[in-house]
């Protein structure tokens, strides 16, 4: 027990004001959430007569009172300031794996520590594992409270949705806030590991980080588009289908005639061009065939259900944890064979 | 040239970094500019195009590329900055060859005008090239009267911004001598800077009612106000009263526009942009050497570790 607070003092040593930094930023950003989750409670209280009953933004209809205009500016404001923290929240993992995580190795091989500490230790793995453990743990913990705080803000942004079951803010809140920071932690000191130096571990680890994730995004996005299902944007008797808010909007575009689906950068791709819908949502190719009356297929959406989202949010987050973990093996190979100097 | 291989050779990432992003940069904008014309060329007849369709449905004449290459300028003109100017002192301290550098060099604030210079003279000239490419493409978008289309995004108020940004890095290098540190709070000061550039101007240069065509040739607004029928300046709620009371009136038929307010635009028309870009260039550059009068006082003045 007390080798683990050597490490972990020994790490919060090295690292001590970038922790105290980001210590500052996350203990901001959540005050800010709190703040302002109980502003925006409090502001429902005080003129619900103003929100209730209202479809959508009530600032785009004419039958609001002139009374709750100014009400409902200082609403909407409000709730937009508030969902620009959830936004830091999405960043949040990238930037500790580029803060926190690249410099973890590199400062030991850049400052030339690497050497004395690899011949101290007996084996360079266990090293590894003890030099990146309290600084991570440290970093997931921050990211944690990050996460509930944005959950929090996200439930009193959306007071009347069920946020087990809706895929309202899907990354920006919750358990895949903590999962990212595991991969981009661990990928930052993969990269600190490699570069040996730690401000080019910095740079490069801005686009390992941004490049991985970015492929992993895409990469589950072929995923769900196998999983997701067909929602018509009208239904066959032209009137406009209940939208699903809950839902993960996976892809827009035509379900064909022939019932297939093809987004609208497929169809331009595919030679079609889709510019002229009818009012049930009917899509033409040209004007002649809107006035003959032959569509090329109905507007359409894939989505997957708002029942599906606890299955996503495990499932991205394994994904992420297992890329964080493949990456500690590198490093831990790269650790065992690396040059010291 | 001796100065500026050590700047480089101690600086090789950071510069390398620096300019792999600016560069990229500006080539992009630069083919961006150069394809708009034949582009929108092809796209603005009868029948386009199929990649026409592509290239609209983005909401811009130019699509992805465009919105990346302007978030890509945005980012840009302050990181590239940072990263150059805070390794500066930061680095020296850290390795402990200050105590070396510094003694050497017979006077520390020649030290830092040499290696300083060189850097400034790096960072400058890769954010020209992005400035340049910048203001290529606004006025491939544009046209040739741009006013104050991207205003701070490109040309001389891009590189105004830069300098300011990098000699600020250098000063928060020296004052913290970390680098890590000094990168993080860098972000945040470059978050500052850019929130009060933007909320500076017109630096004084007087606002006037603009005119309709003044208003859509890219003026910077600086108020808004409404004109009743009769000519008199009335509140955003007597102009609603009004547009309310004609509606109700006309209803279902749209009311006739003499009977509705009218808006009225205060601001600087694009045509006097170069007095706010003059006043702007002073009020950024005498920062800058304020900022680089800071760094020099604290690097005559610190401990070498």
């Amino acid at each position: 027990m007390s080798g683990a607070l050597t490490w972990a003092r020994l790490s919060f040593r090295q690292q001590k004001w970038e922790l105290l930094l980001v210590v500052l930023g996350v203990a901001g950003v959540t005050a800010g959430m709190v703040w302002f989750a109980n502003t925006l409670e409090a502001l429902r209280v005080t003129s619900p007569q103003c929100l209730g009953g209202v479809s959508g933004d009530p600032r785009m209809s004419f039958s609001v009172p002139a009374a709750c205009q100014a009400f409902l500016t200082e609403y909407y404001e409000t709730e937009n300031w508030a969902s620009n923290l959830t936004n830091l929240a999405w960043a949040a993992p990238f930037g500790m794996g580029v803060i926190l995580g690249a410099p973890l190795v590199a400062r030991e091989i850049d400052g030339g520590t690497a050497q004395l500490a690899w011949s101290l230790s007996r084996s360079r793995v266990g090293w590894l594992l003890r030099r990146i453990a309290f600084v991570t743990l440290f970093g997931l913990v921050l990211l944690a409270v990050l996460a509930v705080g944005s959950e929090l803000l996200t439930g009193a942004i959306f007071p009347d949705r069920t946020l087990g079951e809706d895929f309202v803010w899907f990354g920006r809140r919750g358990i895949p806030i903590v999962a990212r920071g595991v991969g981009a932690i661990l990928l930052g000191v993969l990269v600190g590991a490699v570069v040996g130096r730690v401000l080019p571990a910095v740079l490069a680890s801005i686009l390992v980080i941004g490049v991985a994730f970015t492929g992993i995004s895409l990469a589950l996005d072929q995923v769900n588009r196998s999983e997701a299902t067909l929602q018509p944007m009208y239904a066959a008797s032209g009137e406009p289908e209940q939208f699903d808010m809950a839902a993960l909007d996976v892809a827009f575009g035509i379900e064909t005639v022939d019932g297939e689906f093809m987004t609208y950068t497929d169809a331009f791709e595919d030679g079609f061009t889709p510019n002229f819908t009818d009012e049930n949502g009917q899509v033409f190719e040209s004007e002649a065939d809107l006035q003959a009356g032959e569509p090329i297929g109905r507007d359409a959406r894939l989505v997957i259900a708002g029942e599906k989202y606890p299955l996503l949010v495990l499932r991205d987050s394994i994904v992420a944890i297992l890329v964080g973990l493949a990456a500690l093996a590198l490093s831990a190979v790269v650790v065992i064979r690396r040059r010291p100097a | 040239m001796t100065w500026a291989r050590l700047a480089f050779r101690l600086q090789r990432s950071s510069v390398g970094s620096a300019a792999l992003v600016s560069l990229g940069l500006a080539a992009l904008g630069a083919w961006l500019a150069l394809s708009l014309p034949s582009m929108l060329a092809r796209c603005d007849v009868p029948n386009p195009v199929d990649q026409c369709g592509t290239v609209y449905l983005f909401g811009s004449p130019m699509g992805d590329p465009a919105l990346l290459f302007n978030l890509g300028i945005g980012v840009a003109m302050y990181a590239v900055p940072i990263v150059l100017g805070v390794p500066l002192v930061t680095s020296e301290v850290e390795r402990r060859t200050a105590m070396i550098a510094w003694p050497l060099a017979g006077s520390r604030l020649k030290w830092l005008a040499w290696r300083g210079g060189s850097v400034l003279v790096i960072g400058l000239v890769l954010t020209g090239v992005m400035a340049l490419a910048a203001e290529a493409l606004v006025r491939a978008n544009v046209g040739s009267d741009i006013g104050f289309a991207s205003h701070g995004a490109r040309g001389i108020s891009l590189l105004t911004r830069a300098a300011l940004m990098l000699v600020v890095a250098v000063a928060l290098g020296a004052v913290i001598g970390r680098l890590l540190p000094s990168l993080l709070v860098g972000i945040a000061l470059a978050a500052g800077i850019s929130i009060v550039v933007q909320a500076l101007p017109p630096y004084g240069v007087e606002p006037s009612e603009l005119t309709a065509a003044e208003a859509i040739r890219y003026p910077m607004t600086t108020g808004h106000a409404y004109r009743a029928p009769d000519g008199t300046l009335i509140s955003e709620d007597e102009a609603n009263a009004i547009s309310i009371a004609a509606y109700a009136e006309y209803s279902p038929e749209f009311p006739p526009d003499s009977i509705l307010p009218t808006d009225v635009s205060y601001g600087i028309a694009g045509s006097r942009y170069h007095e706010v870009l003059a006043r702007e260039s002073a009020v950024l550059i005498g920062a800058t050497v304020v900022a680089g009068g800071v760094a020099a006082f604290v690097v005559s003045r610190r401990r070498p570790e």
